[in-house]
């Protein structure tokens, strides 16, 4: 799968899970619940998030009441159908490569 | 200055024409370094290392631009880039040749100059002295005059290709730049098929394809290593296989 359409994923999962967040916030939350493991180069972010906001997936307003401004994104319903489309394709493709990396003897394909 | 705000200079730099979009990945890159240099403060750093640490974290500031510029362009946007690809190698391709006429010609002027009882290979024969062969003579003037007009033409492209990337009106400039393009594939056909002065490289390949090879891959270096503003190359074709880092 294409490291632009797991970033997708990703931060469309993040935003169901999280709920309304800006874009530092989002990223903490999703290295905290990663461990670690999703530690994108932070900037790369959000070209991304315009783009799902362009695309209808998510929706994004400007707030005004902490010492700058920051957009909030949520998911919208065309996100939220999206985000199951695209975990179930990316489930199915996750098994499929299990079950071919687990088979690792010539004779096992027999 | 800042470390936070001479990153955020570079990367006002890089989003330049980019409207709104820009404007509010400035706003949002601004917020989220702060943001992260204060929660690095917090963490016992000092100013200047949480300061470090943000942009060290957000990215490097022409890749983030870049994200946004490859986002941003739409498919005839990108058949005009490859058009000013197109010119850029032509006119690379002029500089080559040009380069390499003025080699051969500078090359004859000072064998005539060093050394008048040399040996020349004449079409008039072998063994003629190297002053009384009028070929070698002609060849050099020849090699001179192809040289500095070659070197006229592509530093002429460059500038015309750097200005028309400043044109505001895209179609014109998408047009203007594919009959350059094209002009200046003809003129190296055109040249491709002048007659060479029967002479033979050592290495049994014509000097055309040893030109063709040489200017592709100056062609080459030149788009990887430009930082020209005005045709923007480097910006527009670095993102094409972004990683997530």
């Amino acid at each position: 799968m294409e490291a632009r359409v797991e970033l997708e994923l990703v931060l469309l999962a993040g935003l169901r899970q999280l709920g309304p967040a800006h874009g530092y916030a989002l990223l903490a939350k999703l290295r905290d619940r990663s461990d670690g493991v999703f530690d994108f180069a932070e900037g790369t972010v959000y070209p991304v998030l315009h783009r799902l906001e362009r695309d209808g997936l998510i929706n994004g307003d400007w707030d005004a009441s902490g010492p700058r401004r920051r957009r909030v994104y949520r998911l919208t319903p065309d996100g939220e159908s999206a985000l199951s489309d695209r975990a179930s394709s990316w489930v199915r493709r996750t098994q499929v490569i299990q079950l071919l990396i687990s088979h690792p003897r010539a004779e096992a394909w027999a | 200055m800042s470390r936070i705000d001479e990153y955020l200079d570079a990367l006002f730099d890089g989003l330049a024409g980019t409207g709104a979009e820009g404007r509010r990945l400035m706003l949002e890159a601004d917020d989220h370094l702060r943001s992260t240099a204060q929660d690095a403060v917090r963490r016992g750093l000092s100013a200047e290392d949480a300061e470090m640490e943000a942009v060290n974290r957000f990215g490097p500031a022409d890749r983030v631009a870049a994200r946004v510029l490859h986002a941003r362009r739409r498919p005839w946007e990108r058949f005009v880039a490859a058009r000013s690809l197109a010119v850029l190698a032509g006119a690379t391709a002029l500089l080559v040749f040009g380069a390499a006429f003025f080699l051969r010609g500078a090359g004859l002027a000072v064998l005539l100059v060093v050394s008048p009882q040399r040996r020349a290979q004449c079409p008039g024969g072998v063994g003629a002295e190297w002053r009384g062969c009028s070929q070698n003579v002609a060849v050099m003037w020849q090699s001179l005059i192809w040289a500095a007009v070659l070197l006229v033409a592509a530093v002429a492209a460059m500038l015309a290709l750097r200005a028309l990337n400043r044109v505001v009106v895209p179609v014109i400039r998408s047009r203007a730049v594919g009959v350059l393009g094209l002009a200046f594939l003809g003129l190296a056909a055109f040249l491709y098929e002048q007659p060479r002065y029967g002479e033979q490289p050592a290495i049994g390949v014509p000097l055309y394809v040893i030109s063709c090879v040489v200017a592709a891959a100056a062609g080459l270096v030149l788009l990887v290593t430009s930082t020209d503003r005005g045709v923007r190359l480097r910006s527009h074709y670095r993102c094409l296989h972004c990683d997530i880092r």
